[in-house]
């Protein structure tokens, strides 16, 4: 329809009617059309392309007829024509998919068909849309390469870039016309570059209508499980988020110091998720496409802020998966977005960095998919292993065996995890009493065992719990930690001050048995309305009754670890994901500013200590007076020295060595460690800070049933 | 990646940076022009699993090792023996490069930054006749096998890069030529110390 405009229009009466062919057909008229005919055109042209009107050409005809009736009558058909030539090809773009559609509906299936084979359906019709668009496109070409002064066919060529154009295309003419310049053969170029965008246009228009119109059939077509994967994937991705992954454990070391780079993260990866995110708002594949090439190029930018040297997949994969991680899972369907781009983006079109930007999330969903805190830091957990002293009993790293077991389906705990749809990322620390770690002679190990199951439910309970409120669990966590250390400390002083009042007196403090009843000392608040604890103040003062006690107390406590689950998730999802920071932190290989070795071991012994039940009061005592000496602080208070002569007096009635208690004279404790009180948002809660903070909780409930919080 | 992006200023960079780059190579003899799409890949070990993802339908694999560094070059091997495995493309074109050799190359004080750690004759033998056998020399022994291509280059000053590809291009039989005479690649290259491998996608 371009390039005959001015040559032609004599001869073309047809007016609106005129077909392709037809005018292709004429467009070998003489070259010789009388020149000043063709700067008429152009000025005729002039007012339609300066307006707005050079979008939708369809009720153009008119309205022209009506401006230029009078003087430019010739003129009319042919500029008509092109309009319908144009329209002819909108309609094209249009009916294509329009008549496709409806053979899909049409056609009659013994079943519905499946996603592949819609899919199928698809790209043969974008092969078949394209033929007809390509011979439309080289008819124009033709025509244009015949076409002697190539100014008027610039103009008409892609109705997008004309209004661009316009301007040029009205000047040179006018000077140029006389002769093909170096100019013209320059814009002759331009025009034939023009009707390959407008082919590229057309086809994709063509892929859009088709894909709009039955997007919301096609979206994640009920003959797939995208949804599903979907789901999975945003519940791994909380998971993950919560457990707080960093760079680093994609391995990528950004050198800047932790705390300044993760604020510069959250900021200049937002580009990059609100790309991810706009995916979902687009109906067709193009669009998703270029909201995925949108994220990619925003890690990239934002990359070269970072490491001015480098920006390869090295960093761009690892990135775009701590982007989906650090995603709020929210209206992310990305799976969905993938397969939707890839089922239904014509084949020929998915090239060059469309491509690799593809496959790139295919990569980084499919490294999401089936990675597994264990694997992620597999590396680190053997490093805890390795480190961990041999020959004591160290509970730690059985409950880090136990983890990386659960993660086998086989694992009692975790399979009836695995049985519900989405994965557990937070894999359970199943306290599988290991084999292997033959230290402990057989009765504390059935002990320690023992020990162990009810906080297993627990935290089983809380994983459970993980996984259905991960993203609510994330607010609430930074304030139950908050409170519970607050109270921790409370807790802490009130009892010191009431010892020191009734000093002498008949206050005899509990000592917790086991890691249990610290835990539950911790939670007793909780329960003060209940009169449970009657019984317990009770027995405080009896030392006599002290055993039948402990047995009436672990009833209580397994009713109490029972609430635990329901009452405090975050609580428990705290304790369950720093064992899980733990192990990884522990061992961090590369990483020189974690002490943990310190850490992992104090808590080891102190653990250790309370749980053999041969030892444990003067081990308690023993695990609490090493501690501080290990690190010299803090507000010695008086009152600890009170507890001595009850103490003692339990420990004849319990038979252990008096040597122990002689050992430990002096009783000192540290405040809770103020930087974790300081903290509001769980986001500022470092990997590397969880064993630290699981020791000084260990640490403090250690304390509180020292001083026997009831 | 310096290797392309500083120091490369054939390579058009795409908007999404060093990890997909384009470069067209012509061959005046076919009169044919190739046109490589350069596909990085992380070379981490953990995204190792994800790598056949980036070399499928890749026509060629350039897997890059540093020559400086004993380690990335026995996993440069490893990632060959991967790609002859596992490649969907049984006729798949494996490049095997030693980079860096302007950091063990001597300046004129005849110092070198780095000790080269992989010599060039346990790579592709030595002696005129193929005497002494190297790893290339020997793995392409078979007939049935595409020969690899081995060069020693240096990404920072350019020097054998050129050559590398062309030679690729070369290589490649004429018949995954496009109707326009362009093709694409993929082709993996290194972090520093692990081989990466990058790809031509046709």
């Amino acid at each position: 329809m371009t390039g005959d405009t001015s040559t032609n229009s004599p001869k073309r009466p047809d007016g609106p009617g005129a077909s392709k062919s037809f005018s292709r057909m004429e467009a070998a008229a003489p070259a010789g059309a009388p020149r000043n005919r063709a700067k008429t055109v152009h000025k005729i042209m002039t007012p339609e392309l300066v307006t707005p009107n050079s979008q939708p050409l369809l009720e153009e005809p008119a309205s022209h007829g009506e401006q230029k009736a009078d003087v430019f009558e010739k003129t009319n058909p042919q500029d008509s024509t092109e309009e319908a030539n144009t329209d002819q090809l909108d309609l094209q773009s249009q009916t294509l998919p329009d008549k496709f559609i409806e053979s899909l509906s049409a056609r009659v299936y013994s079943t519905p068909p499946n996603i592949d084979q819609l899919s199928e359906l698809f790209q043969e019709f974008y092969v078949r849309a394209a033929t007809p668009i390509g011979t439309h496109i080289s008819t124009l070409a033709s025509r244009l390469n015949r076409q002697p002064s190539p100014s008027p066919s610039r103009s008409q060529t892609a109705p997008q870039p004309k209004r661009g154009l316009s301007s040029q295309s009205l000047e040179k003419p006018t000077v140029n016309q006389q002769m093909l310049t170096a100019t013209e053969v320059a814009e002759k170029r331009k025009a034939r570059k023009l009707l390959q965008y407008k082919q590229l246009a057309l086809e994709e228009a063509v892929e859009r209508r088709a894909c709009e119109s039955v997007y919301e059939k096609v979206w994640r077509h009920r003959s797939t499980l995208d949804e599903v994967r979907d789901e999975k994937l945003r519940s791994k991705t909380a998971a993950l988020a919560v457990v707080g992954i960093t760079m680093k454990d994609l391995g990528i070391d950004i050198g800047t110091p932790a705390t300044e780079s993760e604020t510069e993260e959250s900021d200049w990866l937002s580009e990059a998720r609100q790309s991810l995110i706009q995916m979902n708002d687009e109906k067709f594949p193009l669009g998703k496409l270029q909201h995925l090439i949108a994220a990619h190029k925003a890690i990239v930018d934002s990359l070269t802020k970072i490491l001015p040297s480098s920006s390869s997949a090295d960093e761009i994969l690892p990135i775009l998966i701590y982007t989906l991680i650090t995603t709020p899972p929210e209206g992310i369907n990305i799976i969905s977005n993938l397969l939707f781009v890839q089922r239904f983006r014509s084949s020929s079109k998915v090239d060059g960095e469309a491509a690799y930007c593809l496959t790139n999330l295919e990569a980084a969903i499919s490294f999401l998919e089936n990675v597994d805190l264990a694997s992620l830091r597999g590396e680190d957990i053997d490093g805890v292993a390795a480190k961990s002293p041999s020959g004591t009993s160290s509970p730690l790293p059985i409950r880090q065996t136990g983890r990386s077991r659960s993660v086998s389906p086989s694992a009692p705990l975790s399979s009836t995890l695995a049985g519900q749809k989405s994965e557990p990322t937070v894999k359970l620390s199943t306290p599988i009493t290991s084999k292997g770690n033959s230290s402990h002679e057989p009765s504390p190990q059935q002990r320690l065992t023992s020990l162990f199951q009810p906080p297993a439910k627990a935290l089983g309970a809380a994983n459970d719990a993980v996984r259905s409120t991960a993203d609510q669990g994330l607010k609430n966590i930074s304030n139950t930690l908050d409170n519970s250390f607050k109270f921790l400390f409370g807790r802490l002083k009130e009892v010191q001050m009431s010892h020191g009042g009734v000093e002498g007196g008949s206050g005899v403090p509990i000592v917790p048995k086991t890691l249990d009843d610290a835990r539950r000392l911790v939670n007793r608040p909780a329960m003060l309305d209940d009169g449970s604890n009657a019984s317990d103040d009770g027995s405080s003062k009896d030392s006599s009754n002290y055993i039948s006690q402990s047995l009436s107390r672990f009833n209580q406590g397994d009713r109490l670890i029972g609430l635990i689950g329901g009452r405090n998730p975050s609580n428990d999802r705290l304790r369950e994901s720093s064992t899980d920071g733990k192990a990884a932190a522990a061992s961090a290989t590369s990483t020189p500013g974690v002490s943990t070795p310190n850490a992992a071991f104090g808590s080891m012994r102190s653990f250790g200590n309370s749980l053999n039940p041969l030892n444990h009061i003067p081990g308690m005592i023993r695990g609490l007076g090493r501690a501080p000496s290990e690190v010299p602080s803090s507000t010695a208070p008086p009152p600890t020295t009170s507890t001595q002569a009850p103490l003692s007096s339990k420990l004849a009635v319990s038979s252990t060595s008096k040597d122990a208690v002689d050992s430990s004279d002096s009783v000192t404790f540290r405040p809770p460690i103020k930087r974790f009180l300081d903290i509001q948002d769980p986001a500022e809660l470092k990997l590397g800070d969880i064993p630290e903070l699981l020791e000084d909780y260990k640490r403090l409930a250690l304390m509180l049933g020292h001083f026997g919080v009831s | 990646m310096k290797f392309v992006k500083d120091d490369f200023k054939d390579f058009k960079e795409s908007t999404i940076g060093a990890a997909f780059l384009t470069q067209t190579v012509f061959l005046p003899e076919k009169n044919t022009t190739v046109k490589f799409e350069i596909w990085d890949t992380a070379g981490q070990e953990r995204y190792r699993s994800l790598a056949p993802m980036y070399y499928r339908n890749a026509s060629c694999a350039v897997v890059v090792y540093d020559i400086s560094s004993a380690d990335s070059y026995i996993k440069a091997k490893e990632w060959v023996d991967e790609l002859r495995l596992k490649s969907s493309n049984e006729k798949i074109q494996i490049a095997l490069v030693g980079n860096k050799l302007d950091l063990v190359t001597p300046d004129k004080d005849g110092h070198a930054l780095a000790q080269r750690q992989v010599k060039t004759e346990e790579v592709n033998g030595s002696g005129k006749d193929g005497e002494k056998k190297g790893y290339v020399t020997e793995y392409n022994e078979p007939s049935d096998i595409v020969p690899m291509i081995f060069y020693e280059t240096s990404a920072k000053s350019g020097e054998n890069v050129h050559p590398l590809f062309t030679k690729i291009a070369e290589s490649l039989p004429l018949d995954q030529v496009g109707p326009r005479g362009q093709r694409n690649h993929l082709d993996l290259r290194p972090e520093t110390p692990s081989p990466s491998t990058s790809g031509c996608a046709c």
